[in-house]
């Protein structure tokens, strides 16, 4: 590759030369664009002895199979050529473009597998797009000669690219992508005051840090996941800083520091990392969207400020908070709220949200005392919150939503446990093993409830799960007669009343009350299976009276008692 | 305290744990050994999952087990 001077009538001006193996399979077509305001001549030398072609833009096919091939370009001065596109022209090598000292405007010379590395000479031309992606850039590429970059630019999937140098530029960027390459070490963008729009240098395993500089504008992606950062990343510098920003799974990653930016978030994942401490989100009022900030296994707390945003998925879970985490200020929250597994977490407090709330997830924290949802009017869906040993209660609301379960299984919960306002309750209840845990009071529902499969760390499966604690008779099954338990579900309905210590006059009324209920209702309630044995008394005559129309041929309840 | 395998015709309806009397008008097997009451749906083939630990499940099916991990967060 070089470039040369013409000497014969149709070979005046100067040259650059490059190799393509590019074959019949695929068509070559080059273009390059000249200064605004000008036009020149320009002509190709294919290399495969078909003589020259005179057009700025070529759309040619090869007649072989892609054997390596020297493309000549002539035009009168390489100065004069502003633009090119090269895209999956199946260029090898290195490109030299040294004669082009006003290259700007648009280069495009993406997909050329072959393509290890540019040469280039300074220009002083402001940029719109500079892509180079998916191509096979090796080692530094050197862009230290372009004072006036910007726009796009463009090097993703250059998976041996190991760091790219810039000089100062004031242009602004609306899109930086150095994603999938193997950039190591720090990665210097100082020199860029307008940085903004989106920026991704995700997935460098070897990327230790970004040095960014001051700049005002709007960054709407921000994402440096799947890297090494190392110590705290400093985004001071960014008053505007929203949409969706990444920087997730870099373990080593201790802080991050923000500034102040009214920008919305619709995305703030950061999980998977080393944060120490308290991580301060203070400086953003329209956090809101997808907020995931889990499995932080050094994280004690995060601070929020007011947002009315809504959030779809808030999941802060596998962290180690402390104490109370405050939420009062975040009436959106909605979606999935996933808070588990940190067990020095003794309270959460929450704001009225009208938003439906899928899952609720607070199990295998140390939930102290009562726990107050009733300003969930839409709370539904996955409600667990099993695990919490200091737990006596839980406030509800009314909600018509939907629950597919409700476990808060181990617990201490404490005297009567008031269901009454779910009326949208089905599937199952687990309610093991609250040792204090006298009675519940059930809503007025219609769902169908079936037995579960083992899921999670947990393994009650049960449709009404209420083992080891300390019911008396007052429980009123009746509310339920509107339920239908789905006896032919795969791993049919059962009712768990085992170990609850329960006189015989308890366990006789319960007995007589699923006695009446079933007889009411024959389709919906036949086929249970019941255990009200283990610490339970047995049943009396009168109790077993009502076994035998249970267990009879109409209703075909099986029945285990002390 | 027994173990006791509650099934039908076609499926395993429950398998559990306990003291006491059953009543029941489907089949029941009861048995001091748990792996007894595995033998029994092996010899069922009917498809069912019983959890092993804490984060795995046995899966029968047709007269063999397999086991999986547990793993749905």
């Amino acid at each position: 590759m070089g470039r040369g001077t013409f000497r014969s009538q149709n070979k005046v001006g100067e040259t650059m030369s490059f190799q393509t193996d590019s074959s019949s399979a695929t068509t070559f077509d080059p273009t390059v664009t000249f200064l605004p305001g000008l036009s020149d001549r320009v002509s190709w030398d294919l290399g495969d002895g078909s003589g020259y072609v005179a057009d700025s833009s070529l759309s040619y096919s090869y007649d072989d199979t892609g054997t390596t091939k020297t493309v000549t370009l002539r035009t009168n001065k390489l100065s004069n050529l502003y633009g090119g596109t090269f895209v999956s022209d199946n260029i090898v090598g290195n490109l030299n473009m040294t004669g082009w000292d006003n290259l700007g405007g648009n280069f495009y010379i993406y997909s050329n597998s072959g393509l290890t590395g540019i040469t280039h000479t300074t220009s002083t031309q402001t940029f719109s797009n500079y892509r180079v992606n998916n191509c096979n850039l090796i080692g530094n590429h050197d862009m230290s000669m372009f004072p006036n970059l910007g726009g796009l630019f463009l090097t993703y999937n250059n998976f041996d690219l190991t760091g790219i140098t810039h000089t100062a530029s004031t242009q602004v960027f609306s899109q930086y992508r150095a994603d999938s390459c193997n950039l190591i070490g720090n990665h210097d963008m100082s020199m860029f005051p307008n940085l903004g729009g989106r920026f991704q240098v995700n997935n460098n395993a070897n990327l230790n840090s970004i040095t960014h500089t001051a700049s005002t504008q709007v960054f709407n992606i921000y994402y440096a996941k799947f890297c090494n950062l190392i110590g705290n990343h400093d985004m001071s510098m960014f008053p505007n800083l929203g949409g969706e920003f990444w920087l997730y799974n870099n373990a080593n990653l201790t802080g991050i520091t923000h500034t102040a930016s009214t920008q919305v978030f619709t995305n703030y994942w950061v999980y998977g990392t080393g944060l120490i401490g308290n991580h301060d989100m203070s400086m953003f009022p329209n956090l809101g969207g997808s907020f995931y900030m889990s499995t932080n296994p050094s994280l004690t707390s995060i601070t929020h400020t007011a947002s009315t945003q809504t959030f779809s998925q808030y999941y802060v879970f596998d962290n180690n908070l402390i104490g109370n985490h405050d939420m009062s200020m975040l009436p959106g929250l909605g979606g999935d709220f996933h808070i588990h597994t940190n067990t020095n977490l003794t309270s959460i407090t929450h704001t009225a949200s009208t938003q439906v709330i899928n899952d609720y997830y607070a199990f295998n924290c140390d939930l102290t005392g009562n726990h107050d949802m009733s300003m969930f009017p839409n709370l539904g869906g996955d409600f667990r919150i099993y695990n919490n040993a200091n737990l006596t209660g839980i406030t509800h609301t009314a909600s018509t939503q939907v629950y597919t379960n409700y476990w808060a299984t181990s617990c201490d919960l404490t005297g009567n446990h008031d269901m009454s306002m779910l009326t949208g309750l089905g599937s199952f209840i687990e309610l093991n093993s609250n040792t204090n845990l006298t009675s519940v009071t059930f809503p007025m529902s219609t769902g169908t409830f079936r037995n579960t499969v083992p899921s999670g760390w947990v393994f009650d499966k049960d449709s009404f799960g209420m083992d080891s604690c300390n019911l008396d008779g007052s429980t009123n099954f009746f509310t339920l007669s509107g339920i239908t338990m789905d006896v032919n579900s795969t791993y049919g309905a059962t009712i768990l009343l085992t170990n609850n210590n329960m006189l015989q006059s308890e366990v006789d009324g319960y007995l007589i009350d699923f006695s009446a209920i079933t007889s009411n209702n024959i389709t919906r309630w036949s086929g249970v299976t019941l255990n009200i044995g283990g610490s339970n008394a047995a049943p009396s005559g009168a109790g077993l009276a009502a076994v035998a129309y249970l267990t009879g041929v109409t209703t075909q309840w099986t029945i285990t008692t002390s | 305290m027994s173990w006791r395998l509650l099934y039908n015709t076609n499926k395993v309806i429950s398998l559990f744990e306990s003291d006491g009397v059953t009543y029941t008008s489907k089949e029941l097997f009861i048995s001091n050994n748990l792996e007894d009451c595995f033998n029994k749906i092996d010899e069922l083939e009917y498809y069912y999952k019983y959890p092993k630990g804490d984060t795995q499940v046995i899966i029968f099916s047709g007269g063999t087990r397999t086991i999986e991990d547990i793993n749905d967060f």
